[in-house]
């Protein structure tokens, strides 16, 4: 089966990070939902704000360091192997809606 | 009989049929399957409002018989395009709203057969085939709102750190409110069929909680459709503001 971009950036949080597998993946779930997205559902511009914007905090609050630095570096890696990756759903909610406008 | 709410639904069915040019219009633009499906119901719900409404109007008492199974037939396949509508968009891999979704088509389908054999579309509570369809229209109405209501409050966190439009969320709060008016709407036909059993009249009462569902129903299509610049600027300022005021922030 062909990972999701969750899957990879849950597997790079971990790489980078103290954090086991079920930690990681965890944090990135309890990011996600903060900012009202589905796992399964994600693109490479909506996980780049959660980790630009929810991620750092998220990750201070347990304890880890440098985490602004650790978000930027695991957004680098996801850009890079994030091609690999299951696509997106190209009909989200948001896409239907935006058309729906005319736009 | 009050004509007002008459004039209302034949302004309703008016408003729908444009709704549903303007969405097969961006259906055939986009090659997708979501407008396209909006844009059915619309027609379908069109049809039936300005037919129905249009004939009293005139002066006929009903419709001929062939033309009201005709304009039910379309309606009843319509409801069918909305609830694949909503299923699409928001729970494509829910397993649950496919039986939702069978369920509610199980009961449009049931209740239009039995009324359609019948030989009279009569909405009366006694009539057990009416109530049966009534829940298979009602679901998709129940369902768009509370999806529109969840799906708006998850989009205003994304709205918060910059990866969804304002207007898109303020969109799904609008067909969530859509939505709701036409349970209002439903719930109105319900209290018209109660009294129905004892008098073939429209109870005044619910023939204007009815009209004014549908005059809601309206405004908020209008402005999730063809919204005003003033509007969309109301929205993106009231958006900043509660950005600004940390209302919206992360």
């Amino acid at each position: 089966m062909t990972a999701t971009l969750f899957d990879i950036a849950a597997e790079k949080l971990e790489g980078k990070t103290d954090m086991d597998r079920l930690a990681a993946r965890g944090t990135l779930r309890l990011a996600l939902k903060e900012a009202g997205l589905d796992p399964q559902k994600l693109s490479v511009a909506q996980l780049r704000a959660v980790f630009e914007k929810l991620m750092p905090k998220e990750l201070e609050a347990r304890g880890v360091g440098n985490a602004s630095r650790i978000c930027s570096a695991v957004m680098d890696q996801i850009a890079a192997a994030s091609v690999a990756a299951e696509p997106a759903p190209s009909d989200s909610p948001d896409d239907v809606f935006r058309r729906l406008g005319g736009g | 009989m009050d004509q007002r709410p008459d004039l209302i639904a034949i302004f309703a069915g008016g408003f729908y049929l444009v709704a549903s040019l303007r969405l097969f219009r961006l259906g055939r633009r986009s090659g997708k399957r979501p407008e396209l499906l909006l844009g059915a119901y619309f027609a379908g719900a069109g049809q039936w409002f300005a037919i129905q409404n249009g004939a009293l109007l005139i002066g006929f008492d009903a419709l001929p018989a062939l033309a009201e199974q005709v304009a039910e037939w379309v309606y009843v396949a319509s409801v069918i395009a909305y609830l694949l509508f909503i299923k699409t968009v928001f729970r494509a891999r829910d397993a649950w709203a496919h039986s939702l979704v069978g369920a509610a088509i199980a009961y449009l389908l049931l209740g239009a057969s039995a009324l359609s054999v019948s030989g009279e579309l009569v909405s009366a509570l006694d009539n057990p085939w009416f109530l049966i369809e009534w829940i298979g229209y009602t679901i998709p109405c129940v369902w768009m709102s509370v999806e529109g209501v969840l799906a708006h409050a998850r989009a205003k966190r994304r709205v918060a750190i910059g990866i969804c439009d304002p207007i898109v969320a303020d969109r799904f709060l609008l067909m969530g409110a859509f939505g709701f008016f036409q349970c209002v709407a439903c719930a109105a036909e319900l209290f018209w069929a109660a009294e129905n059993v004892a008098t073939p009249l429209f109870s005044s009462a619910a023939f204007r909680l009815l009209g004014a569902a549908e005059a809601a129903s309206i405004a908020l299509l209008w402005l999730a459709f063809f919204p005003p610049r003033l509007y969309q600027r109301w929205v993106e300022n009231r958006s900043a503001a509660l950005a600004r005021a940390g209302g919206l922030r992360p």
